[in-house]
């Protein structure tokens, strides 16, 4: 049995390439995999940084073709024609071993756009439940994906991956968290109604912050998001009272010069009573003025600030990658003995199936010629039978003990060959056929 | 066996401030409950460690430097974990579980020496004095606590400097947490100032005998008020009040305990 794992990613592929093999529906596109005779299971994970295929194979160089040919052919929207040589510069492949360590660096998001993200474990978990719905997982696959879940939650667990965010808007959030026990008692006063202030306010609202206030030049505007958002909608012209009224201010407007001088900040601090007040200024060119920092308690942060904070902290998830890789690798090296630990039971099986048969065969053509009774019968029976079970039980054992270690492979390799249980013409053979002896 | 539970209890507190620092500096919020679980711990040992002291034949004064220090260190726990039960406030055991563990340790190898035992004539009053001004010294060392925590992490925030640790509390509980302890604490502070008063008056018929202890304890007294009126009176801020908190509890250490060590 072999793994084989065929994909595009962010990596190696544009995005509208990624988008040309994107697969809408997983169902029907998994149906035609499993249908074919190479493919044992089989698995799609579709994302829009990746589009990969894995599947289990009793021939490893039929099922490559055949995925080569599905991917070609069957995954992109029929508007588009494959381009073979642009896919063929797209296109990885990883095989056993190095096909189960890619996808566990996927689950944990080790291999992702933006390292650590969390999303990537989701999609792979939601890919798996779709694969095992139309029956094309089977027992070796769920147990490869049960342990990418596993390996996944080791990695945000053990290391640092997933702890700081390394978004514009994320940061502004944790910074929030920083300054206020909640935010669920909090106002926040948003200055502008373009797409920043929308993005920054999906992510307050997601902290749990309570009360927005949306304040625009253009009032239609400011209405319109504030709808969507369930907040109240005001012009630029109540800004002094709403400031004073606010915990955090998000600034990202327009205009030539500060609409928040350090007067007017100074002037609500005082109605304010010293309660912290959290200003993030991502307009370009500033909304606030830089001064205003001084005062105290105003914690005001400008767009620079933040993006040099999310990229510090990209730069801690990217060190905390080694770690995460020795995670990986401990965990691909589990995987891999457990697969060879299935593949010693057949070879056990058949030859203690082979030696039964030649014991067996070898006393029957030794008694046909003399009389025995019953119970001088029944004792030879049981003295052959110690015999090939005593020579059997030390390479059994120890086959059965070092099945998990990296040389349990190699011995269990050498246990086919010495005992040629891969000659299908050796004494013994017919009993492979037979089926098993309860 | 009370000197033994005092020192189990100071290598609980010290297993907690372990568990704090390498938490604090690592980052590691897998360690958050472990320093609160291990004060707990260390409370209650030297809960049953005072219980034996005071249940034998002739038991020590409280009045005595080394149970007035270790009783401060375990109402100062007793208060941090109840804190922790109501604010979002793990974070201050890197300040609380080492002051404690100090308090402790002190207080547990100067009861291996010859102690004090109660004053036969105003036990009433002496035992009022020191176990109201211990509260209130344990009170306000927590506060102090959350005061220094704040300015730290204030500094961090203000200054978008990569802050020295990790696991700090927000700054508005540790805000709440100053405030709270530095109006407790100075009420028992000034309570323990009252009946301190009233035992010298009742010893030597006259209110104020002066002495270094007193008059340096007054003056800390004084600090203090003038940052629980800066907090409640003119509101000065968090900022503020956290410098002043901090500032009048280390000047009542110098003047009660620092004093007292000394004499």
């Amino acid at each position: 049995m072999n793994l084989l794992l065929l994909g595009m990613s962010h990596r190696t592929a544009a995005l509208e390439l990624r988008e040309r093999y994107a697969v809408t529906d997983l169902g029907p596109a998994l149906e035609k995999l499993a249908a074919s005779q190479d493919v044992e299971e089989c698995l799609i994970l579709s994302t829009c940084n990746r589009v990969e295929v894995m599947v289990l194979t009793r021939s490893l160089e039929a099922a490559r073709l055949r995925v080569r040919s599905f991917v070609e052919r069957e995954l992109p929207a029929p508007q588009h024609g494959p381009d073979v040589r642009e896919l063929d510069a797209a296109l990885y492949e990883f095989t056993d071993g190095q096909a189960v360590r890619h996808l566990f660096r996927v689950a944990c998001s080790v291999d992702s756009m933006v390292i650590g993200e969390p999303q990537v474990l989701g999609q792979v978990k939601d890919a798996y439940r779709v694969a095992v719905a139309n029956g094309s997982c089977g027992p070796i696959l769920s147990r490869l994906y049960q342990r990418a879940f596993t390996t996944a939650k080791r990695v945000r667990n053990e290391t640092r991956i997933a702890e700081r965010p390394v978004s514009v808007a994320r940061v502004a959030v944790d910074l929030a968290r920083d300054i206020f026990e909640t935010l669920e008692d909090k106002a926040a006063l948003m200055i502008g109604a373009g797409e920043m202030i929308e993005l920054a306010l999906e992510q307050l609202r997601a902290a749990g912050l309570s009360t927005v206030r949306i304040a625009n030049r253009t009032p239609a505007r400011a209405a319109a998001l504030a709808s969507r958002f369930d907040a109240s909608a005001h012009g630029l012209d109540e800004l002094p009272e709403l400031v004073e009224r606010s915990d955090v201010v998000l600034t990202c407007i327009g205009g030539e010069g500060p609409i928040l001088s350090r007067d007017s900040l100074k002037s609500a601090m005082q109605k304010r009573r010293h309660r912290p007040l959290f200003v993030i200024d991502i307009g370009v060119p500033r909304n606030v003025a830089g001064d205003a920092a001084e005062l105290d308690p105003v914690y005001l942060y400008d767009l620079d600030d933040l993006s040099s904070m999310a990229e510090a902290n990209a730069e801690e998830r990217r060190r905390e990658v080694e770690q995460a890789e020795d995670i990986v690798l401990e965990e691909v090296q589990r995987f891999e003995g457990w697969l060879t630990a299935l593949g010693a039971v057949p070879t056990i099986r058949t030859l203690r199936a082979r030696a039964e048969a030649i014991r067996a065969a070898e006393l029957e053509r030794v008694v046909a010629g003399l009389e025995f009774d019953e119970s001088q019968r029944a004792g030879i029976e049981a003295l052959t039978r110690g015999i090939v079970n005593k020579l059997l039980h030390a390479p059994l054992s120890r086959l059965r003990q070092e099945v998990d270690r990296e040389e349990g492979l190699a011995h269990l390799e050498a246990a086919r060959v010495l005992f040629a249980l891969d000659d299908p013409r050796a004494p013994g053979a017919e009993a492979d056929d037979e089926p098993e002896d309860a | 066996m009370g000197l033994l539970l005092h020192q189990l209890a100071s290598t609980a507190y010290l297993l907690a401030a372990i568990i704090a620092a390498l938490g604090f500096a690592m980052r590691w919020r897998l360690l958050g409950s472990a320093p609160v679980v291990a004060l707990g711990l260390g409370a209650t040992l030297q809960f049953f460690g005072f219980w034996q002291l005071h249940t034998i034949d002739s038991p020590p004064s409280m009045a005595s430097l080394p149970l007035a220090v270790s009783f401060m260190g375990w109402v100062g726990t007793m208060i941090y974990l109840v804190f922790v039960t109501q604010l979002r406030i793990r974070g201050l055991a890197v300040i609380v579980a080492p002051a404690v563990f100090v308090a402790c340790f002190t207080g547990s190898l100067l009861l291996e020496g010859p102690l004090e035992t109660a004053e036969p004539l105003h036990p009433v009053w002496s035992h009022l004095h020191v176990l109201l001004s211990s509260c209130g010294l344990a009170t306000l060392g927590v506060s102090a606590a959350a005061g220094l925590l704040y300015i730290v992490h204030h500094r961090a925030i203000k200054m978008k400097r990569k802050k020295l640790g990790g696991g700090y509390p927000s700054l508005e509980t540790l805000d709440r947490v100053n405030t709270i302890a530095l109006a407790l604490g100075f009420l028992l502070l000034t309570l323990g100032l009252v009946t301190g008063v009233l035992w010298v008056q009742a010893k030597t018929g006259n209110f104020w005998e002066g002495g270094l202890h007193a008059n340096a304890t007054l003056a800390a007294w004084l600090l203090n008020a003038v940052a629980a009126w800066g907090r409640f009176g003119v509101d000065v801020g968090a900022r503020r009040t956290a410098l002043l908190s901090a500032g009048g509890f280390a000047f009542l250490v110098l003047a009660v305990v620092g004093l007292g060590v000394a004499s």
